[in-house]
């Protein structure tokens, strides 16, 4: 995994919840999926997928940062002294989801994908 | 090294959710493989079967897109001139009621001024004339 999940910043504040994860290894974002879900009982992770965010293609590099937040936005990044980027996305939420205990972030990395079109 | 972090995740000032589309993932199989190839790669008989498949299909796109271009052009024209003609109608039809309620107006006031000849026999022929004038320019325009 070339990703490493930082934190989840200022849960249950709309305008400024988000996930924040750090590039380890140059990738394309776009091959990650991330969700939120729950610890169970037993300390492992439920298969329940709440809130996927499956990300844009975009060359991310080592020692970035991947934003997410959960409001509305428009997909941007800036640049940061240390030479590193910012990349911040927006899962287009109108209320926070971040806002449970013992809730945890999921980073799922996307091998191959496939799709079929239905009428 | 956090507080670094910290401020680094903090979204730029300037960010705007107006107008937004939602951010789409290629489809093809194939949108994924490095687009440069070494000469190689570009002389293997698989890779010019690839190109050359692609560059057909590409052709006949571009066939049927120059249609849709001349039907596209075709129709804006028949849009405009559509849109001319709805506007002269609108014209008509204003100065046809205009003419019709001034005409109704002069033949229904020249009751009122009969005594007081030629003004009475002038306001019952004008009104008269004048919707007269427009039923019959309206017939004549159907």
């Amino acid at each position: 995994m070339n990703i490493e999940i930082k934190a989840v910043r200022e849960p249950g504040v709309l305008e400024s919840e988000r996930l924040v994860l750090k590039i380890l290894k140059d990738c394309d974002i776009g091959s990650y999926l991330t969700f939120d879900t729950t610890y169970t009982e037993d300390g492992s992770v439920s298969n329940i997928v709440r809130h996927p965010y499956w990300f844009p293609d975009k060359e991310v590099k080592a020692g970035d940062l991947v934003v997410v937040y959960t409001k509305t936005g428009r997909s941007t990044e800036k640049n940061n002294k240390d030479g590193s980027q910012s990349h911040f996305f927006y899962r287009g939420m109108d209320r926070t989801i971040w806002n449970k205990e013992k809730d945890c972030a999921v980073v799922l990395e996307i091998s191959s994908w496939i799709s079929k079109g239905y009428k | 090294m956090n507080d670094n972090i910290e401020s680094a995740d903090k979204e730029p000032t300037t960010t705007s959710a107006a107008g937004l589309l939602p951010e789409t993932k290629p489809a093809s199989a194939l949108s994924g493989i490095s687009r440069s190839l070494t000469e190689d790669e570009l002389s293997s008989s698989g890779a010019r079967k690839l190109i050359i498949d692609r560059l057909d299909k590409a052709e006949m796109e571009i066939i049927q897109l120059r249609e849709f271009e001349a039907k596209y052009h075709d129709a804006d024209k028949q849009v405009a001139i559509l849109t001319e003609k709805a506007a002269k109608t609108n014209s008509f039809e204003f100065l046809y009621g205009a003419t019709l309620v001034l005409g109704s107006i002069f033949a229904g006031l020249s009751p009122s001024v009969w005594d007081k000849q030629p003004y009475g026999w002038l306001s019952l022929l004008a009104g008269i004339g004048l919707v007269i004038g427009a039923v019959v320019t309206k017939g004549v325009r159907k």
